[in-house]
């Protein structure tokens, strides 16, 4: 045999004879794709970032001349859609096409922007481009007849072991970039790490391992890189796995603890780490959990065979219901996230006609259901307009500003910076009435803010009403007892007139509250005579 | 089996060539995507954008980059990014229009070191910018 044709035959070997057991590939569609719809669905607060100040610089230079700058509600939208997808792929259906769906719009609304610069979603484009090669379907959905003795389903998927190629070559790379002198010494760990109790447990390790490395940190920094290439070999090893399972478990619980902000990377890679789990383990859990779910099942199972008549009158239904879901998430373009959502849930219960359409329909359903779900524990769209709001704010776009404050104050009632921002706008606007309303409604919700017992003590006082601007700010310092504002205030307003004991009482009050105060410092020396 | 073939050695060669990139050729040393260096010393760099705008041979005035980008890009160019920093210079160059906009790019590395990243007189008409 010549040494083209055993190059060959290991090619093949290696990648088109890799099979792992169909119970496995079905878990790992569930923790991938289950990650991927929260994280998806958290981005949604992210949204406003896109397009703001009309300014975007995209992973790609090309694009930057092709596409044009992208919008929060498009980005919004997308990123909803692609949570629906990935839970519709988790509860397997219509998966093929979810899949492909998800993976291009995933590559869009990674490539348009450098905003999104993790890693991980980086990792999860390239993952989600080999997912379009995998045969899921072939593992959720068995046609063929079952292997003889028990022996356990298995699936050939070249696919699956590119991705187990990628993640090899993530650890590879990631491994040669510590190899640095900044690493191997420690001080990049050391930096990087700020969570203490990691700290200390470095030094109690590895602390007393070199005199040269007494907080243990370079020790540390080189175990990681060794923990990496380790790693970078095992998991293209199948009888390493089990090692690697528990060294690369113990790795990502490790980085999630230290405090990084990755977003949910530890999480998508203890996901896709179910595929290192020993086939034993795999297999009694699917027994067990057939065990558990078979009957119902069956109820369904024989359900959709009696609906099969009603399989169209039923989407539609499904249709409806999942609509009713999503609108009740109070995001800005609902109806339009409510029209995609659906033409999705259309799309695939029309492509898989009669036979899988009570499927799709019941899915559907679930995945509304838990899009509002993941809102209702987690208010996205409340961190979506308080980003929109002080973005907009900040860069001067008043009419957007006003807009999301609105917004949050139907989300989110008790919010009371959202009043006390509307609240400026409407005394930038000349509506004093409507302004100390709104201040009102901010000094009532909860942390108290003093700043708009301040601004409404202005209000006020520019309208010689010193009595109640005085009245204002005495409420203010009951109400507001951990900081020393309306202390200040009521010191510049004695000043004003000229009171300086009473300037200098409360000039006082509010250096106990905060010594530092360097306001309360000047009116207290003006008090005494020293300032201007 | 042509076709997967081919998908996995384009796929490879992506996946080894893309890092290789950043190591041989990327001139942005702190611009670390596409390979792989996660907590990388590079990352641990401060940077100090500064933008300023002015008439041509007058009086130049600071802007705040909060108010001229949101904060997300303000975070970018605080991790070096030079491209993202330029691209900002260019944006400012088409809102400040008539003005020399200057900007300059300070950063810190982890090991106490600094270097100035980018400057330029006017990033408006400087070679290959619009």
């Amino acid at each position: 045999m010549s040494a083209t044709e055993v190059a060959a035959r290991l090619w093949r070997r290696f990648w088109f004879e890799f099979r792992v057991p169909a119970a496995k590939l079905n878990l790992l569609r569930v923790t991938f794709f289950g990650v991927l719809a929260v994280d998806q669905f958290t981005n949604l607060a992210h949204a406003p970032r896109y397009g703001a100040g009309g300014f975007n610089v995209s992973q790609l230079p090309f694009l930057d001349g092709i596409l044009p700058v992208p919008s929060r509600v498009a980005i919004g939208v997308l990123f909803v859609l692609q949570a629906y997808l990935a839970l519709r792929v988790m509860m397997g259906v219509a998966i093929k096409g979810s899949v492909r769906l998800l993976a291009g719009l995933y590559a869009y609304t990674y490539f348009i922007s450098q905003l999104d610069s993790y890693q991980h979603h980086y990792l999860v484009f390239l993952l989600l481009v080999v997912a379009c090669t995998i045969p899921w379907d072939e593992a959720a959905h068995p046609t063929g007849e079952a292997p003889a003795n028990d022996e356990p389903r298995t699936i050939a998927s070249w696919g699956l072991r590119l991705l187990t190629v990628q993640l090899a070559l993530l650890y590879l790379w990631a491994a040669i970039s510590k190899m640095s002198p900044l690493w191997l010494d420690g001080t990049a760990l050391s930096q990087q790490l700020g969570v203490p109790w990691v700290r200390h447990a470095i030094e109690v390790v590895f602390g007393s391992a070199s005199r040269g490395d007494p907080g243990g940190f370079a020790a540390m920094a080189k175990l990681i890189m060794i923990a990496e290439l380790v790693l970078a070999v095992g998991v293209l090893i199948r009888w390493m796995w089990p090692a690697v399972w528990l060294i690369g478990m113990g790795f990502h619980i490790s980085v999630e603890l230290s405090g990084y902000r990755i977003g949910l990377f530890s999480y998508f890679m203890m996901g896709l780490y179910v595929l290192f789990l020993p086939d034993v383990v795999i297999a009694t859990g699917a027994r067990a959990w057939h065990w558990l779910t078979d009957p119902t099942a069956g109820v369904l199972r024989r359900a959709g065979e009696a609906t099969r008549e009603l399989a169209w009158p039923l989407l539609v239904v499904a249709m409806g219901a999942g609509a009713a879901l999503v609108a009740v998430i109070p995001f800005e373009a609902r109806w339009l996230t409510v029209g995609v959502i659906s033409l999705a849930g259309l799309v695939a219960g029309i492509a898989g006609g009669r036979r899988r359409a009570h499927a799709v329909a019941m899915v559907h359903v679930l995945a509304c259901a838990l899009l509002l779900v993941m809102q209702l524990v987690d208010n996205q769209t409340f961190d979506y307009y308080k980003f929109l709001s002080g973005t907009s704010r900040r860069l001067g776009d008043e009419k957007t500003a006003k807009y999301a404050y609105q917004r949050l104050t139907e989300v989110s009632p008790d919010y009371g910076p959202a009043y006390y921002h509307l609240g400026d706008y409407a005394r930038a606007a000349g509506k004093q009435d409507q302004a100390l309303d709104l201040y009102r409604s901010a000094e009532m919700r909860d942390p108290p803010d003093p700043r708009p017992f301040r601004a409404a003590a202005a209000i006020y006082r520019a309208q010689g009403n010193e009595a109640d601007a005085m009245s204002t700010l005495k409420d203010c310092q009951q109400r507001v007892t951990s900081s020393g504002d309306c202390f200040v205030a009521e010191a510049q307003m004695h000043r004003m007139a000229g009171r300086r004991a009473e300037a200098a009482a409360a000039a006082k009050k509010a250096l106990q509250i905060d010594p530092r105060d360097r306001a309360a410092r000047a009116l207290l020396q003006w008090a005494r005579g020293g300032g201007k | 089996m042509r076709w997967p073939n081919v998908f996995i050695a384009v796929f490879l060669a992506v996946q080894i060539v893309l890092p290789l990139n950043y190591y041989w050729c990327r001139g942005d040393k702190y611009d670390e995507r596409f390979a792989w260096r996660m907590f990388s010393p590079e990352r641990g760099a401060v940077c100090t954008p500064r933008f300023e705008v002015g008439k041509p041979g007058g009086r130049r005035r600071a802007l705040s980059m909060g108010a001229e980008f949101h904060q997300a890009w303000k975070l970018s160019a605080e991790r070096g990014r030079v491209e993202i920093v330029e691209r900002m210079a260019q944006h400012l160059c088409d809102k400040y229009e008539g003005e020399v906009v200057h900007l300059e790019l300070r950063c810190q590395r982890i090991d106490g070191s600094s270097d100035l990243r980018a400057f330029e007189d006017d990033a408006c008409h400087r070679e290959g910018t619009p």
